[in-house]
């Protein structure tokens, strides 16, 4: 029964995730100016760095996304996943305590940076953690790596 | 059966499924005909609308950062492009700006004598808006962006009564057009390129953001 919960969480862990890659991946796409302009509001980067990471980060994302359901390398991309979320987050924070009046960029172009923003991508850091740290079995000698790799016992996932 | 349709596969499955459905979500044919069924209004200040990348903006003249937006990236963007971006101006002027109207009408009476002057007297206005927004000299400015003959045509057609009551249509349509468009504040600028359209209207890009955007987009 314990199994089962857990095979659980670790599959909402992941598509939540992952359709969430999915959406920021895709109106990042749609709108690579507006997505630049934010970049630009953060104040932290130079501007000839910003209309190159406004063209492929959002790819990276849409991948991390089919990396995150595909679940191949699971510990890597949930390492991957966490760090562009603490990425994130931190840049969110910085703009936000040094006052600057930028707009967020995460789900959409219109929210400005607040502690609620903030809160909210702290939350979402939660099922990245899960899936980094979650306790996998190792895999018993013999046993088939693809036999179950789907749960807390993806032991095929972790390389 | 089970062996071949284990995990992986069904998550490739939905992946593949969920980027379909990502690329299905692409409303590119309903945003162009929206473009296109909008009655034409505004200035062509560069290039023409077969262009490949189409700026608007909805500006006030008294508005300080749509000064900043026209000197700091719209005028070098023309400088830079000319025909292959065309950039369109609306006139939104905002009630709390007193001789923003009065901006708009010299701006429309200009672009009836052409693009050249009026994009001259968009240039003369931004530049002195710190002046004639104090006293509403306006004509001052005009006057020194426009040729002698020009700016008596300019000024013949302000006193005509039905030129200024077309002028005055004309800005009234361009603010319903902005209203319709979502405009709340100024300046609010579309970008218009591969059948997709940007609405800017926080702080608006630098000009090195806008030059690395644009340079793909018209070779």
């Amino acid at each position: 029964m314990k199994k089962r919960i857990l095979q659980i969480l670790h599959w909402m862990c992941r598509i939540i995730l992952a359709a969430m890659f999915f959406y920021t991946g895709y109106i990042k796409i749609e709108s690579p100016l507006q997505f630049a302009v934010t970049i630009a509001g953060y104040d932290l980067f130079p501007d000839a760095l910003i209309p190159f990471a406004a063209q492929w980060f959002p790819w990276a994302e849409i991948a991390l996304g089919v990396l995150l359901l595909v679940g191949w390398k699971m510990r890597y991309v949930a390492a991957a996943t966490t760090a562009v979320l603490l990425f994130f987050t931190t840049i969110l924070s910085i703009t936000y305590f040094r006052g600057i009046d930028a707009n967020c960029g995460c789900f959409d172009f219109d929210s400005k940076i607040s502690l609620l923003t903030i809160l909210r991508d702290s939350i979402i850091l939660i099922p990245a953690l899960y899936l980094l740290f979650e306790r996998r079995k190792p895999a018993k000698p013999g046993e088939s790596k693809n036999a179950d790799n789907s749960s807390v016992n993806a032991e095929s996932d972790v390389s | 059966m089970f062996r071949i349709l284990n995990t992986k596969t069904i998550a490739f499955v939905i992946a593949l499924l969920l980027l379909s459905g990502l690329t299905a979500c692409k409303k590119e044919a309903p945003q162009e005909q929206a473009l296109e069924e909008t009655p034409f209004t505004g200035h062509i200040l560069s290039g023409s609308t077969a262009s490949p990348v189409r700026i608007e903006v909805f500006s006030d003249m008294q508005c300080p950062a749509c000064r900043e937006l026209f000197i700091g990236i719209i005028r070098p963007v023309i400088k830079e492009y000319q025909d292959k971006v065309c950039v369109i101006y609306h006139e939104f002027p905002l009630s709390g700006h007193q001789y923003a109207r009065p901006a708009a009408r010299y701006v429309a009476a200009a672009a009836k004598l052409g693009q050249r002057q009026a994009l001259s007297v968009y240039e003369a206005i931004f530049n002195d808006q710190v002046f004639w927004g104090v006293d509403g000299s306006l004509e001052k400015s005009v006057s020194k962006a426009l040729s002698g003959e020009d700016f008596t045509k300019a000024m013949q057609i302000l006193r005509d009564a039905n030129s200024l009551a077309q002028i005055n249509e004309t800005i009234e349509k361009e603010l319903q057009l902005g209203m319709r468009k979502g405009v709340n504040s100024t300046p609010t600028m579309f970008v218009s390129y591969s059948g997709k359209e940007e609405k800017l209207d926080r702080r608006p890009p630098s000009f090195q953001i806008m030059k690395q955007f644009l340079d793909p987009l018209v070779k």
